[in-house]
């Protein structure tokens, strides 16, 4: 489990806390959503998670060892999986299955079970075969698909996911959000998902709202969904479909909050 | 649109020079370099001109591309034959000329020499590039300074710093194209005025560019800390490549047959 | 007074080996107080017919004419252009300096084109008293996406075209931005290529449908509407989840009628619909 503990942090030099108090905890197999404004303190947040930040107050442990502890900082991040919003700020490999093996390379794993984690993370992802690949070659999706294998190569029990769609045209936030998915509900990760995208905060197991540095809501995804006023502090907007759910709902057919995709919403109302 | 063999960047082909370990074709280009200023006659540069299409032949690469790299040294060929070629006032016989500036035969000889020296060694140490991927390039280079690790010289980190900077040349050229035709669409020229006004024209675009740069920097170190990168000494490799009997021997004739070259002609 | 490509086609490195077709034949057309909307996926061809209705590039086959002219003269100045995420391209000290950086180049004196940086400024709804004399560099996501689009709108073009205006920004972001969009809108005639159809769609004069370099719809919003299950079944589009939601009724044996982009309008249509 990752846990935050009343965590406390500010930048150096700056006079408000980026986050203040926060408390919340991520279990392996569910996908936890965390939204917010800009300046909310979500990408604090995540290099909390990491140790790349270390708190103020208050801890943070990754499985019962806190980020605090220098010397084991190096379990921490190789148990946690970091990807960041813009691939090309992530990838230094000069073809993708050298970037994939970055991360166990930088661990000393020995080559032949290098070549096995770059392949299996690659089909994790859905890229086999783009092995030799140039980065700059790949389209946004697929370079996101990229930085996430190289965080799945280092077989870590988490990931940390920091706006991984904010880039992407619909089919390609499709795919990673079905990767999340097949991710957390398949393999057994626990998947902490930054994000400002509803239909992502619909398909999450639970969800948390930050405003300015405070957590302002932790619970249920479709109970954030229905509440307006919890979705404008956050910075969230409903989709076209979520408000036609909203809509329908008003008129007084029984739709989901959750139901974010035509089939759902048909479903709900012709079952 | 950066293709393969811009900038004499990797070809990726199948061709017995491609198959060689980077190491040893590092040490036949080193070999060919010190062999081709060795020579002292046009029947030397003649024979190194015969070796250099044979090898490109060899490996398969084109030939658009094996001289493109002559393309920017262009401006130095001019410069070495003017300089030579060119005297001031000479007191010998002249082949041409005007008014105080004349073409002397001898200099015109030397200068041409020059500069197909200069073309040769291009073209021949451009093979290097084209027929090695970045990665078997960073790792050739690793194990050739492996010995500098004795005198505390941070090699591994060294090895990642080239590939790092290979890995980002084809996105930095295309984002600086980017920034050009932003900032063109904003009505900024770069095309007139003197020298002067035309390098003050550019600072819109180096600007954001070095700005974006190291901004990058910053975010990719922050992203290899996150993927446990550290004492670079200690890592391992995926693919780990090695010299084998093939490429001592292809090395050591190589290089044999270079400088007794370079000797004799 | 229009800006029209008629049949445009352009392939990079024509005639070599290496020539790749980016866009077939594609019509598009736009006039002062329009909106068009050009819709497609990654490596449709929309940033290449973009920069051929920027003038930056020559059609290698059609015409691209601004005013009934053509050329890369005709275009400078008149028609202005904001490429994706405008804001990795600041360069200057302060917000206003960099935002009168268009203006100057075309030929304003420094006090007038002050003038025209701070008016931009105002039309995104950055106050040029609050902003101009802040660095670019330390505005938020939000304020530098607007704050470069205003370096584009201080030249005063008859036509803006925006490259994804909304991508990357949070709610209220893409809300700012959208409002710009329509205060500009009244003076000059817009064009804004989108992967996110909802967010422009409903406003538009005129829509555009690319896929693999090839215009596989053209004109009015209603009328693409109507034509959205046979552009979905040819592969060419996918229509915005709620006129997805009003097809698939309709498939099911409950016809919902023109399908709709607004939600509510939309969900009544859905719950009125017979069984």
């Amino acid at each position: 489990m990752i846990e935050f503990d009343r965590v406390g942090y500010a930048y150096p030099g700056a006079e408000a806390l980026a986050l203040d108090a926060v408390s919340l905890a991520l279990s392996p197999g569910e996908v936890l959503s965390v939204a917010g404004a800009n300046g909310s303190g979500k990408s604090t947040l995540a290099r909390l998670a990491d140790g790349l930040l270390i708190p103020m107050s208050g801890s943070v442990t990754v499985d019962g060892i806190s980020t605090a502890e220098g010397a084991r900082v190096w379990e921490i991040r190789s148990r946690v999986g970091m990807v960041f919003q813009d691939p090309d700020d992530q990838i230094v490999g000069t073809v993708v299955e050298e970037d994939v093996a970055f991360g166990p390379e930088n661990l000393g794993v020995a080559p032949a079970e290098i070549r096995e984690r770059v392949t299996a993370a690659l089909a994790a992802v859905g890229l086999t075969g783009l092995e030799r690949r140039e980065p700059h070659l790949l389209s946004e999706g697929q370079k996101q698909r990229v930085a996430i294998a190289g965080a799945l190569a280092m077989r870590p029990a988490y990931l940390v996911l920091d706006e991984p769609t904010a880039m992407l045209d619909p089919a390609g936030r499709r795919d990673v959000l079905d990767l999340i998915d097949r991710l957390a509900h398949a393999d057994g990760h626990g998947v902490l998902h930054i994000s400002h995208d509803v239909a992502g905060i619909a398909r999450a197991d639970r969800a948390v709202v930050l405003e300015r540095g405070a957590v302002i809501f932790a619970g249920d995804p479709a109970a954030l969904l229905r509440d307006e006023d919890l979705l404008r502090r956050g910075g969230l907007e409903l989709s076209g479909i979520g408000r036609l759910a909203d809509a329908l709902r008003g008129l007084g057919a029984h739709v989901p909050a959750l139901a974010m995709d035509a089939e759902s919403v048909v479903e709900a109302l012709w079952p | 649109m950066i293709r393969h063999g811009a900038l004499g960047q990797y070809v990726p082909l199948d061709s017995p020079v491609h198959r060689l370990d980077a190491a040893a074709k590092m040490g036949i280009a080193t070999a060919f370099t010190v062999a081709l200023f060795m020579a002292e006659r046009f029947l030397g540069l003649a024979v190194f001109a015969l070796l250099v299409v044979g090898a490109v032949a060899i490996a398969r690469v084109p030939a658009r591309m094996a001289l493109r790299g002559v393309r920017t040294v262009a401006f130095i060929l001019v410069v070495t034959l003017v300089v030579n070629a060119l005297r001031w006032e000479p007191a010998t016989v002249a082949l041409l000329r005007v008014g105080p500036v004349a073409v002397d035969a001898e200099g015109l000889r030397a200068g041409i020499f020059f500069a197909v020296r200069i073309v040769l060694l291009v073209v021949g140490t451009s093979l290097l590039t084209l027929t090695t991927s970045p990665v078997e390039l960073a790792s050739g280079i690793e194990r050739a300074l492996a010995p500098l690790r004795l005198v505390r010289v941070p090699v591994g980190d060294l090895a990642m710093t080239l590939t790092i900077a290979l890995r980002f040349i084809p996105t930095t050229v295309e984002e600086a194209d980017r920034i050009v035709t932003a900032q063109t669409a904003r009505g900024a020229r770069f095309d007139t005025g003197g020298p002067v006004a035309r390098a003050r024209a550019y600072a819109p675009v180096l600007v954001p560019l070095f700005f974006n740069l190291f901004r990058r920097a910053d975010e990719l170190a922050t992203a290899m800390e996150a993927r446990c990168y550290r004492d670079a000494e200690s890592r391992t490799h995926l693919r780990a490549s090695r010299m084998g009997a093939a490429d001592w021997a292809a090395l050591a004739m190589c290089a044999t047959a270079l400088v007794t070259a370079g000797v004799l002609l | 007074m229009a800006l029209i490509l008629q049949d445009v086609g352009y392939t990079y490195a024509a005639g070599t080996a290496l020539a790749q077709e980016a866009l077939g034949r594609v019509s598009l057309e736009v006039a002062p107080g329009e909106l068009t909307v050009v819709l497609g996926p990654s490596g449709s061809g929309k940033t290449t017919l973009l920069r051929l209705a920027a003038g930056l590039l020559e059609p290698t086959s059609g015409s691209a004419k601004v005013d009934g002219q053509s050329g890369a003269r005709a275009f400078r100045g008149v028609v202005g252009l904001a490429f994706q995420r405008p804001e990795t391209q600041f360069f200057d000290a302060t917000v206003l300096a960099d935002v009168a950086f268009g203006p100057s180049n075309l030929g304003l004196d420094p006090r007038a084109a002050a003038a025209a940086a701070r008016g931009a400024l105002e039309t995104v709804g950055l106050e040029p008293d609050a902003f101009g004399d802040r660095s670019p560099f330390t505005l938020s996501g939000g304020e530098a996406r607007r704050a470069a689009l205003a370096g584009v709108l201080a030249m005063s073009p008859r036509y803006l075209l925006l490259d994804e205006p909304t991508c990357g920004l949070d709610a209220p972001g893409r809300r700012a931005v959208t409002a710009a969009v329509e205060r500009a809108r009244r003076a000059a005639g817009v064009v804004v290529v989108t992967h996110d159809a909802e967010e422009f769609l409903e406003g538009a004069d005129r829509v555009l449908v690319l896929r693999d370099g090839r215009g596989v719809f053209a004109g009015r919003v209603n009328e693409l509407l109507a034509a959205s299950t046979r552009l979905q079944e040819a592969g060419d589009w996918t229509p915005p989840e709620v006129v997805r939601a009003q097809l698939l009724a309709t498939e099911a044996g409950h016809p919902v009628g023109p399908s709709s982009l607004q939600p509510g309008l939309a969900a009544a249509a859905l719950l009125g619909a017979p069984r």
